[in-house]
Parts: C-alpha cells; structure tokens; sequence
C-alpha cells in the first residue's frame, strides 16, 4: 500500500532532470494556487527556461551544515565546518553580521530555534577531541545559559539533529541509545523521552509538521534511504521515496504542503520539493554543482547549502 | 587495410596508443575535438617523461563497504543505508556516493582482498607505508622490533638517487599521528633522513604551506629542531663516511633543494593560485582537493614521488585534526557530508586532468589507507577498524585498466579469492616505476612483497 503512493504518483522521472520542472506547465498551476511556500519557489522560478533566482547569503565558502532559522525569519543558524573544527553561528541577515552560537568555541551544529524564538537546540560534540560523544543542548536565547537536553544513557551514545514541534514544548532527535540510528521524542525539560522506531538499521533525520501531527524522517529499511512520514506515536504512515538512491534531510514547509529533502539522484545531491497534495515532485535546485542541507525560511523561501559558484555557501531563493 | 584496422579499434578506443594513431595520420580523418587532438600531443610531448607516483594515502582507514566493494544483498547490521551504482567494469558496482569514480573506472584498477595482520593505526600505517611492521610503534606505545624500513617515496628516491631541481619525495600533509602519538614508516627510515620527504600542506584559508621555509626563517622551533638533527646526522656522517663524492653529492642536494623551496620560480611551482578557477573548482576547493591539485603540479614540474595525505590525524574532524577516516562514530553521514564527495571530486579531477595533459599514461596513481572498516556496524553507528579485507584503488603508470583484483565474501569479511597485502601492492606499484628487484638489489635493498601478476 505504502509503495502505490509513491513513484507512481510522482512526478514523471523526465521532467526531474534538467531545467526547473515547474516551468512544465502541470506544477506551474499547483504551485499557483498553492500561495505560501509554493508561490515563493514559482516566483523565483522565473522565467521558463531560467534556472532558480537565489540570494547568496554567506560568501567565506567554508562547507556548511544544515542551516535554519529564527521565526521572524532575520536570523540564519548553521554550522561553518573549519580544518579542525565545526562551529555554529548565528547570521544577522538584514544587519549581515554574524556571531559564534557560543564564545567557547564548542564544537556544534544542527541549531534550530523553538517556535517562540526563545531556545535554540543544537548537537554538541561533549568530548572533542577524542572519539567523540555527542548530545543535544538547549541555549536559553535570553539568557544565554547552556544546558543539556538529553545526554547518554549509561554508555556512550549520540544525540543528534534535534527538531522541535511546532508547540515547542517537545523535540524529536536521532541516538544510538538503543545500538543503532533511532528516532525519539522527548520534553523540553528532558522529561518523558519515548522511543519512536525500532529498526535495526538506519532512521535519523526527523523533521515535526507543522501542525504537530507527523514527522518525515530518512530511513534504510527499504535498501537505501529513503523519505516516510510517522505519526508522533512513531507509526508509519506512508512511505514518499521509492529509489536506488539516496534521499536524506527532509524539511516541512511553514504550511505542512511542501516537503523538501536532500536527493542523490543523477549522481549528485540536489534539491528536491514533493507537493503533498498533489504528490508531484520536482527538482528544486537544479544545478550541476551540489546543493545540499534544504530548511524553510517562515516566508516560504527555501535555503540550502550549495556549492554553485565554486565554494560552498548558503543561498536562499528570491521573493 | 590499415584504415580498415583503424575503424574498428578506433571505436572502442582500445589496441590503438596515441603514438600509433599520430603514426598513421588518422587526426586528417577522425572527428575528435581539438581538446582531444592537445592531449594527444601532450601525450607524444610527454612520453619520454620518467615515471612518477602519487600517492593518496587515505588515513584513518576509508570503508571498503562504502567504497569499491559495496554488499548490497549483505543483512541490514552490514550493508550500511547506501545504494549501489554500476560502474564502467562489467558486474562491478561501487558505492552510490562516488559516482565520479564509478564512471572513469575504465581507467582504474580496483584490489578488493587487501589484507595484512594489525588493526592498529600506528603498526598498519607503517605495514602499508614501509611494506613492513619493522619498527612499527602501536597506540599504547609499544615499538615492534627490527629497524624500520624507508618509505615508498623514501625508497624510490633511493634507487632513483638524488639529482639537481626539485625534491624527487614530496609529502602534502602533516607528520601522521593517532591521538597525539606520531606514527613511524613516513620517512626515510632505516635509509636515514637524507631520505625524508620534503613536507608541504595546503590550508583552505591560508593556502600553500612549505615549513621548509618556515624553519629558514626559523619561526619553527619543531623544524628548527629537525634541521639541527639533520645537521648532526650529517656531521656523524662526515666523520664516518668514506666516499666524501657521496656526501658531497648530498649535501649539493640539499642546498640545490633548499634553495629552489626559497626561490621565485619554484614557489610558483607550489602556487595552485596560479591554476584557473575551473581547475580549482574542479578538483574541489577544500584541503584534499586542493592538494591534488599541488600533486599533479610537482609531477608535471618533475617530482617524481608526491604522497598527498587525506589528514594527519586519523579521526574525523569531530573529534578535532581535519578529518580522517577512523569514523569509529556516525560513519555513514560523516560519509554522506564529507568524505564521499571529497574523495570522489578530487581523485576523478586528478584522473581527468593528468590524462588531459598526458601525464597519467607515466605517473602511478595510488588510493588506499592503512585497512577497511569492519563489515559489522557497530553501537554507534559507525565502523572500526578492519585489516583482513579491504579495498585499493590504482590507476596510470601502465597499470591495467578496468581490473578487480581479488574479491571479498558475502559480507565483505574475509577474501575469498587472491588475497594481497600493502607490500604486494607497493612491490607492484615500484614494478610499474621501473624499480625493479635488480635496481633494489644494486642499493642494498629488495622487494618486500610479490607481484600482483593481474596487475602487471
């Protein structure tokens, strides 16, 4: 059942190659009265034949991680990834300015701010330099004081990629807690931490919707990984990728429509946007260079790491 | 006839050289892009060229599973969350994250049964870098016994013998380490210091590094140590020494070496600034990349033994250095993020540009680290070390094309055909560079491994 939702419904297979598929008329009509996220990527779509308008937002070319944003969409999170370190800032985009997320220079990446602005979480690297332990902190914003969300269990272990829901009070993370990648929820105040999957191989990456009902994350229990979607109770509820390559990062749009993910498909990592509604899939990034690490800005613009004009930087599409 | 001949090898771009096809005047007539026509003329410019060897030296110990012997059909706990790619090789699949080496591997010979008896970094780096656990120093400290034989390039240098310009042994990285324990087998060894590569690096932000130059302007106080060892080493040998014409020799070599680092026209040797930005671009603006790049201008430039090391610290940039393969932890997206585009850009842009400039058909190109991974994931996510099976990559210098050597089993465990080991690969590897067992024998040395007869 779960597979007749996904390749048959998706976008035909040569329409996702080469220039902006939703210039192919059929999405052209989705996204137009989708509005929201749809109507940003169909603007900066341009005209037919051109390929995505994107806004270059950083430009030192260092490899990034997986960037996000603050609610009010002024502030870019993500991860510089130096010679002998990874490091988060925080972008001040209208200011263009920028600030390390902590003066310690504390090995972290994956931050992402709570709803209310007021909590960033991040992955932290505890015992750098050695094999590594990583956990899941929470910056109180206002403060500025660190804590830890949800360390080890009794053993090494790693905590990683923490997404909140869209209420804030609960977040969704990977650890291998249990001996391998698996999918949990737990409390804002690192209380009530339930276990979500129980495969033996790989989930990791989750994403919340936005409406708090579900969560996409990326799986290798079909073979590669591939894009699903749960309920918050961690039951499957539909699988979206059906393929021989690798699809990774998914990310919700502000309107729970659009769901963006990481694919190797053709060989090299792109962009891609599926509808949710209408199940049709197109390449969002569209480029000969890699483009990677996709996250929604509250506006419905979509941002990803890219290494377009030679180095890697973080591009946004234009309004 | 000969045209005749011509059509149908000329079709599958096998049976014919270059040489051959200038011979025959077959450019009138073939309609092949001026592009193609400039690397087959530097192809003929280049053919009496002396063969070199670079050698990507992948520290930390790359998965073979991730790599060039993907199980697929292997249970869940072993084949990891990729797919699998067809290569050029009929029935030869790779990881789906190197599709750039899947499609030139026509061009590369892959070794699926690498294999040899430590898994530990420090002995297996010596094992691979020497041929041999001679002198070998473990992680907990301990020192195998028996004197430490030279290094690949140490050995070449040794057997080619010193001569006027550039350094014939480069090493583009750091000295290599494990924790903040240095390993042995990356220098001259028991050939002594004469033989040491001439080190250099590459910094994303700060470009070309030359510590050479560092330690004349006597910044720093680790290289200023080093040459005031080397004085002394020099200076024993002096006193003991009977051919003053060989001391002499080397001690020309040294100046001449020193004093090319230091001018002008040699630093424009080491400035991949000079390169055009899609050269750049393509093999990739990060460390690695970069330092292929510098690799493929010192063997253009004349030097004929270049290591380029992937790291100096064998654990993944998390756990601080810059990036080794040792990922104990979350192996498949350090893999995924990093690692596999890195590798896959940088060696696919070397292949590419030393056959555009007709320089791989003379220059032996080298992937490997010092073991695989084990084939079992572990609790976290990732894979440790494995030296019974695992994986190589050769390619140029007249080494066969589109070949597997050895295979692996089910799990990718154990060989289950031709078992090789690093001084199998590297007495091979020297075959192919002319140092042959008579040369070696002509300066008090030998072979520390067999043939790779597939290879040959």
């Amino acid at each position: 059942m779960l597979a007749t939702l996904t390749r048959s419904r998706m976008f035909p297979r040569a329409a996702l190659d080469g220039y902006h598929p939703l210039l192919s008329g059929v999405l052209l009509g989705v996204m137009a009265v989708a509005g929201g996220a749809g109507m940003a990527l169909m603007a900066a779509a341009g005209e037919p034949g051109e390929p995505m308008r994107l806004e270059r937002l950083t430009e030192d070319g260092q490899f990034k991680l997986r960037p996000s944003w603050s609610p009010d969409g002024r502030i870019l999170l993500f991860a510089r990834v130096g010679v002998d370190s990874i490091r988060t800032f925080r972008r001040d985009c209208q200011a263009r300015v920028e600030q390390p997320l902590s003066e310690e220079n504390h090995m972290q990446w994956d931050a992402v701010y709570s709803p209310d602005g007021q909590w960033i979480a991040v992955t932290h690297d505890a015992a750098s330099p050695n094999q590594g332990n990583m956990d899941v902190w929470l910056l109180d914003v206002n403060s500025g004081k660190w804590s830890v969300l949800i360390g080890d269990a009794g053993k090494l272990s790693h905590e990683e990629y923490p997404s909140w829901s869209p209420d804030g009070k609960r977040l969704v993370f990977t650890s291998t807690r249990d001996g391998n990648p698996e999918l949990y929820v737990i409390d804002r105040e690192g209380k009530n931490l339930k276990r979500l999957t129980t495969y033996p191989g790989t989930d990791t990456h989750p994403n919340w919707s936005p409406d708090g009902t579900r969560i996409a994350w990326a799986t290798d229990r079909w073979g590669s990984l591939e894009i699903a979607i749960m309920s918050v109770e961690g039951e499957l509820l539909e699988r979206l990728t059906q393929n021989d390559w690798l699809d990774d990062y998914p990310c919700w749009s502000p309107d729970g429509r659009y769901l963006a993910w990481m694919s190797h498909q053709g060989g090299q990592y792109e962009i891609y946007v599926m509808d949710l509604e209408s199940r049709q899939t197109f390449n969002a990034s569209c480029h000969p260079a890699a483009d990677m690490f996709p996250s929604w800005r509250s506006d419905g613009r979509l941002c990803w790491v890219s290494q377009r004009d030679g180095v890697w930087d973080i591009y946004l599409t234009e309004p | 006839m000969m045209l005749a001949a011509g059509r149908s090898k000329v079709r599958t771009c096998q049976g014919w050289t270059r040489r051959e096809l200038l011979r025959a005047g077959l450019w009138s007539v073939l309609p092949w892009s001026l592009a193609q026509w400039s690397r087959l003329w530097a192809v003929q410019q280049q053919v009496e060229r002396p063969k070199a060897a670079i050698l990507l030296w992948l520290w930390g110990g790359p998965s073979h599973l991730e790599s060039f012997d993907p199980k697929p059909s292997a249970p869940v706990e072993y084949r990891g969350p990729f797919s699998t790619i067809p290569t050029a090789i009929p029935g030869v699949r790779f990881c789906e994250l190197l599709p750039r080496l899947a499609a030139r591997s026509h061009r590369v010979s892959i070794i699926r049964s690498l294999c040899h008896d430590s898994n530990d970094h420090g002995i297996a780096g010596t094992i691979s870098l020497t041929g041999s656990n001679r002198g070998a120093v473990s992680l907990g400290g301990q020192t195998l016994p028996g004197q430490r034989l030279g290094t690949h390039g140490s050995v070449a240098t040794r057997v080619w013998g010193f001569r006027p310009g550039l350094p014939q042994f480069v090493t583009i990285g750091g000295r290599l380490h494990q924790g903040k324990k240095s390993i042995t087998g990356e220098d001259g060894g028991l050939l002594g210091a004469l033989y040491d590569p001439f080190r250099m690096d590459y910094h994303p932000q700060r470009g070309v590094e030359l510590p050479a130059l560092t330690l004349h302007d006597g910044i720093s106080p680790s290289g200023l140590e080093a040459r005031d060892a080397l004085r002394r080493r020099l200076n024993l040998l002096s006193r003991t020494c009977e051919q003053q014409g060989q001391l002499q020799q080397m001690n020309q070599y040294f100046e001449q070496a020193y004093g090319l680092l230091t001018s002008a026209q040699a630093r424009q040797v080491f400035d991949v600034e000079q390169e055009p930005a899609a050269i750049r671009e393509q093999y990739g603006r990060h460390r690695f990349g970069q330092c292929c790049l510098l690799a493929r201008r010192l063997v253009e430039a004349g030097v004929r033994f270049v290591q380029v090391n992937w790291s100096s610290h064998v654990e993944p940039i998390e756990d601080t250095g810059d990036g080794g393969w040792d990922m104990h932890d979350r192996y498949f997206r350090q893999f995924q993020d990093r690692h596999s585009w890195m590798l896959d850009q940088a060696l696919a842009a070397l292949l590419d540009d030393l056959d555009q400039r007709g320089l791989l058909e003379q220059t032996v190109v080298v992937a490997v680290g010092e073991f695989g991974r084990t084939p079992k994931i572990n609790e976290k996510s990732g894979r440790d070390h494995w030296n019974q099976c695992y994986c190589g990559l050769v390619a140029g210098g007249g080494f066969p094309q589109g070949i597997v050597v050895g295979a692996s089993d089910a799990r990718a465990e154990y060989p289950v055909d031709r078992p090789v080991s690093p001084a199998d690969l590297f007495t091979t590897v020297f075959h192919h560079l002319g140092i042959t067992t008579p040369r070696l024998t002509a300066v008090g040395l030998q072979p520390v491994g067999q043939l790779i007869e597939e290879l040959l």
